[in-house]
């Protein structure tokens, strides 16, 4: 990777990755606010009633929840190992290690596709089958929740996983991206999991207890 | 290469971290602490979004600009979210509209909430 040439309204490389970084960053931060508005409306919601929404946590799927939390870690730590061995100029290695990144998030996508299906067969769907004699209103407003998060969660993934792929392609085939693209396909990567690192406990590990 | 191995070596004790966090929170959730299970699910939470922003997100080793980015991100969260529960949390004589759906629920006396408003 010889063109170490930056665009040219940079004076140099480091400037350049300097603002690409710096805009990311800006676009991280509405992302922030935009998952936090869910999670704002969750703790309004749950404080006025933590008995019903604690009992409707109890119908998630623990197991599974923590499988796939550990299924995004080590994504995001392959992703790291690419940024690393991307920067080093280790092309193959580094499309290796986005290809592991890739197909783990496909395997937590996989993941939470059948959990959605065990959902659907037990009426805990909101608007489609939801079973609201048995479960009861606040579960209801749990499970909306509950869908509305993690669907918006899968459609990040999913734009990362295409993302991190055609990176993969690009690095495999010896034509690595410009500098600071492999590093902001990694900082938007890891930001997707921080995300999950917040849904996991507030969905799955509220009331397990009681 | 050489320059590499410190990093890939930093990458893998962090995912380590992470796991034994994971697990240290799922293991938590089962304990009867009360209220406090909530709070120990946030604070390891909170600790393993900051190994990811610190180490794999490289704010370790970034500009004190980046960092005042990153950081400005979270602080209008805090805000979003303080007032939003400075409202909630304090509202006792006056509740919302959408409290009369969870007064429905029979716990306390068992009166016939869902018609009242």
């Amino acid at each position: 990777m010889a063109e170490a040439r930056p665009a040219f309204q940079y004076a140099a490389i480091a400037q350049q990755r300097e603002a690409a970084t710096l805009g990311m960053w800006a676009f991280l931060a509405t992302e922030i606010l935009f998952f936090g508005a869910l999670i704002a409306a969750y703790s309004a919601y749950r404080v006025s009633d933590p008995a019903g929404f604690a009992e409707a946590a109890r119908h998630t799927r623990i197991a599974l929840g923590a499988a796939n939390t550990f299924i995004l870690l080590t994504s995001s730590a392959f992703m790291a190992m690419a940024v690393e061995l991307g920067s080093a100029a280790r092309a193959r290695s580094a499309a290796l290690c986005l290809a592991a990144t890739a197909a783990l998030g496909l395997a937590f996508l996989g993941v939470k596709g059948w959990e959605y299906v065990l959902e659907y067969r037990e009426g805990l769907v909101p608007a489609l089958d939801f079973d609201l004699a048995r479960y009861g209103p606040t579960a209801e407003l749990f499970f909306l929740f509950y869908f509305f998060a993690t669907l918006l969660h899968a459609l990040h993934l999913a734009i990362g996983i295409g993302l991190t792929g055609t990176l993969a392609a690009r690095f495999a085939r010896g034509r690595g991206p410009r500098e600071p693209v492999l590093r902001l396909v990694g900082l938007y990567w890891h930001f997707v999991d921080v995300v999950w690192i917040f849904l996991f406990p507030l969905i799955y590990l509220v009331g397990r207890s009681g | 290469m050489s320059a590499a191995r410190p990093a890939v070596g930093r990458i893998w004790r962090c995912w380590a971290a992470l796991v034994l966090l994971l697990a240290a929170t799922t293991g938590g959730a089962f304990l009867p602490l009360g209220r406090l299970n909530l709070f120990v699910a946030l604070a390891i939470a909170a600790a393993k979004a900051l190994l990811v922003l610190i180490v794999f997100m490289e704010l370790r080793r970034s500009s004190g600009l980046v960092r005042a980015f990153a950081a400005a991100g979270f602080f209008w969260l805090a805000i979003m979210l303080t007032l939003t529960s400075a409202d909630y949390l304090t509202r006792r004589d006056a509740p919302a509209a959408w409290d009369g759906a969870t007064d429905a629920r029979p716990p306390a006396g068992g009166g016939e909430g869902a018609g009242g408003q």
